[in-house]
């Protein structure tokens, strides 16, 4: 045991004594102390090769320590930022509540003012939807599945809250087509992030999804007499033609890229 | 301290092969004096305690089997015990027959038999922790750590730790070689239905090691053999293995055979000091066309068999993708039914584990007097001779879960082999 202790001792002589260097060291002590009972339990006798054992089992004592100082410290960041969130969060809700009830009370106009406590949670449900998409983003690198859909959530969020902004609040006739121009700028964004992300196989998706949002937009505008339904349709050929446009950008990007790479290796 | 290790490849491997052997392998060496119990108790312990797969118990998880790391006392895995030199062949060959569950808090038994001044040393090990080759460097291990322990004092906790994965046989190759050796998916089971004599599974079939000894002087003679036709030791015993086997079985002569020989695949590694003892070890198939006219003609066919092999570089590495694949992609149990599929044991097979360096196993300057070393007792109709090599006298074996009847067949054969060699020797 006064092994162990010196030992600890030792390894820590230049450190300065704090209340966490203390606490740690009891508990390298408990766990010595378990260790060493445990090889007398298998039948080891000699006390110095006991000793041996343990202390190989912990080198550099000093070093640990400051490593596991360090992991709590980002640990107790973490939990700090995890706090604020969830108070700035839960802020955000009440925050809505209150001035939800103080409009409601003040103008009597019940049947509109709910608007803005549905406001308030979308808001914190787009918030916290993009900022978790952000987050799994981050961990794998990649825009990957989960965080795209937290994306086209946040985008039918705010497309269903202008709707009933403009049926409610403002009533604009045909508002409807709100929910139709959802979903190309769900695509835009969609399209634009896992190109960031994904260079290789985001491509895809971006030749998979300007057609369709050329075709989304031809038929909004249609519908919004913004452009004739005939010839307009020829701006979903044009679409197409926005497909082998960037098809061939990305080919001749590609050629040049190995050309520069060819050129330095020969150098 | 609650602990777990890894279950690595061959780990796993070996616990799938208990439908074809027992997975114990089996040391004997005798001295000519009493070995200090204390400190032989002392090292051992050391040695559990550097390698703690010996004191686990293997948890046959269905998603991911691994070792949990028990708690033991060293009485239960080291007996000592004084008899009578009479006593010395049944108690060893009691001690070496018993069988080591893998669920066992421990995975190694060691006895001490005193007898008239002298000690015999039994060693039973799972298979699943370590091979041939690294219970060959154990031994030594302990031995040198026996002896600087008792001579000068010095703590006996000088042994290898380190990796036990299978992929330490990558470690030395270039970026372009390892690259192609992890995509060696090629299944190279052997698919020979040759087998060795033996009577069918009956109620009275027990464990049993049958044992046969070469002179010194027909070891130097296979060597000179050996020489002459550009053929090693471990070809030669081959060579014998084949001529005895095609007369004890009745193959037809003109029957292409195969027997798979037992490789170290550390011979991929240059520097293993940094690996932990483990199982490396893989099988090259070694066919010969017919039985030669002559032994001379059958070691012919031997020799070219080997050298195809050698000349590979990736010699044994071949199928390990393919079982990395197999265990990754779905849980343990399912992989173990999807491989058992692929995979064929061979019926023949032959396990040279080498030399016994007297020298490294000599305890306070007490040189071993004897010893072999044996692998896992197959259950029927699988066989596997083993060889070891101790001042030049070879000890072969045949650990075989079979009856009186297979006894004597046992026996028949090491007579054949016998009578090889004696060809061998005239030639």
């Amino acid at each position: 045991m006064n092994n162990f202790l010196e030992y600890i001792d030792k390894s820590f002589e230049k450190m300065k004594e704090t209340e966490s260097l203390y606490r740690y060291k009891q508990k390298l002590i408990a766990e010595m102390t378990e260790r060493a009972n445990e090889l007398v339990a298998a039948g080891l006798k000699d006390d110095k090769i006991i000793c041996a054992i343990i202390m190989e089992e912990y080198p550099d004592l000093a070093g640990k320590y400051k490593s596991s100082v360090k992991e709590k410290a980002t640990m107790k960041k973490k939990t700090r930022k995890g706090s604020i969130f969830a108070v700035g969060t839960l802020g955000g809700i009440f925050g809505a509540v209150c001035l939800f009830l103080a409009v409601s009370f003040l103008t009597g106009a019940w049947g509109k003012t709910w608007m803005i406590l549905l406001g308030g949670i979308f808001a914190v449900l787009v918030f916290l939807f993009i900022t978790l998409s952000g987050r799994l983003t981050k961990k794998s690198g990649k825009f990957g599945f989960f965080s795209r859909v937290l994306c086209a959530a946040s985008v039918i969020l705010i497309a269903t809250y202008m709707f009933l902004f403009t049926t409610v609040i403002v009533p604009v006739q045909g508002s409807w087509i709100i929910f139709i121009l959802a979903v190309p700028f769900a695509m835009i964004f969609d399209m634009l992030l896992s190109y960031r992300f994904n260079k290789k196989t985001g491509i895809f998706s971006v030749l998979l999804y300007i057609p369709v949002i050329f075709t989304l937009f031809y038929v909004v505008l249609g519908i919004g007499k913004v452009i004739p339904w005939h010839p307009g349709w020829l701006l979903i050929l044009f679409g197409i033609f926005v497909d082998f446009v960037v098809v061939g950008v990305r080919l001749l990007t590609g050629t040049r890229t190995d050309e520069e790479e060819d050129t330095w290796s020969e150098d | 301290m609650e602990r777990r290790l890894n279950a690595e490849l061959w780990d796993k491997m070996h616990y799938l092969f208990r439908d074809f052997n027992d997975r114990m392998v089996h040391l004997e060496l005798h001295y000519d004096y009493e070995i200090n119990f204390e400190a032989f108790r002392t090292v051992l312990i050391c040695f559990f305690e550097k390698a703690p797969v010996f004191h686990s118990s293997f948890v046959d998880n269905k998603v991911r089997p691994y070792w949990d790391v028990r708690a033991y006392d060293i009485d239960d895995a080291l007996i000592c015990k004084h008899i009578d030199d009479s006593e010395v062949s049944g108690e060893v060959d009691a001690f070496l027959t018993q069988y080591i569950p893998p669920e066992s808090d421990l995975q190694m038994k060691v006895a001490l038999f005193y007898h008239g001044g002298k000690t015999t040393v039994c060693f039973v090990e799972n298979h699943m922790c370590m091979d041939g080759g690294d219970f060959k460097y154990f031994i030594s291990a302990f031995c040198k750590n026996y002896n600087d322990y008792v001579q000068q004092g010095i703590l006996p906790l000088n042994f290898k730790e380190g990796t036990r994965s299978y992929e330490s046989v990558y470690s030395d190759f270039t970026p372009a070689q390892e690259k192609m050796a992890r995509n060696l998916y090629k299944n190279v089971c052997a698919k020979d239905n040759h087998k060795f004599p033996l009577t069918d599974d009956s109620e009275d079939d027990r464990s049993f090691i049958a044992r046969r000894k070469l002179s010194e002087e027909d070891f130097l003679t296979l060597k000179q053999v050996g020489k002459k036709y550009g053929a090693t030791v471990n070809d030669v015993l081959v060579a014998a293995y084949f001529d005895a086997l095609y007369n004890l079985a009745g193959y037809n002569p003109d029957d292409s055979v195969t027997i798979s020989c037992a490789i170290d695949l550390r011979r991929h590694i240059k520097d293993s000091s940094e690996q932990g003892i483990t199982n490396h070890t893989a099988f090259m198939q070694c066919r010969i066309p017919r039985l030669g006219d002559d032994i001379i003609e059958t070691l012919k066919y031997v020799v070219n068999s080997a050298n195809l092999f050698k000349k590979d570089k990736f010699m044994g590495l071949y199928g390990l993708p393919l079982l990395r694949f197999g265990y990754k992609i779905l849980p343990h149990a399912a992989s173990e039914e999807i491989i058992k599929i692929g995979y064929s044991n061979p019926l023949l097979a032959m396990s040279n584990i080498g030399i016994l360096d007297h020298k490294a196993l000599a305890l306070e300057g007490h040189e071993p007097t004897d010893g072999f070393m044996t692998g896992a007792v197959k259950y029927k109709p699988y066989v596997l001779l083993s060889a070891t090599s101790m001042k030049n006298v070879i000890t072969l074996s045949m650990c075989v879960r079979g009856n009186d009847e297979d006894k004597k067949i046992v026996e028949r054969f090491f007579d054949l082999y016998e009578e090889s060699v004696a060809k061998l020797k005239k030639s």
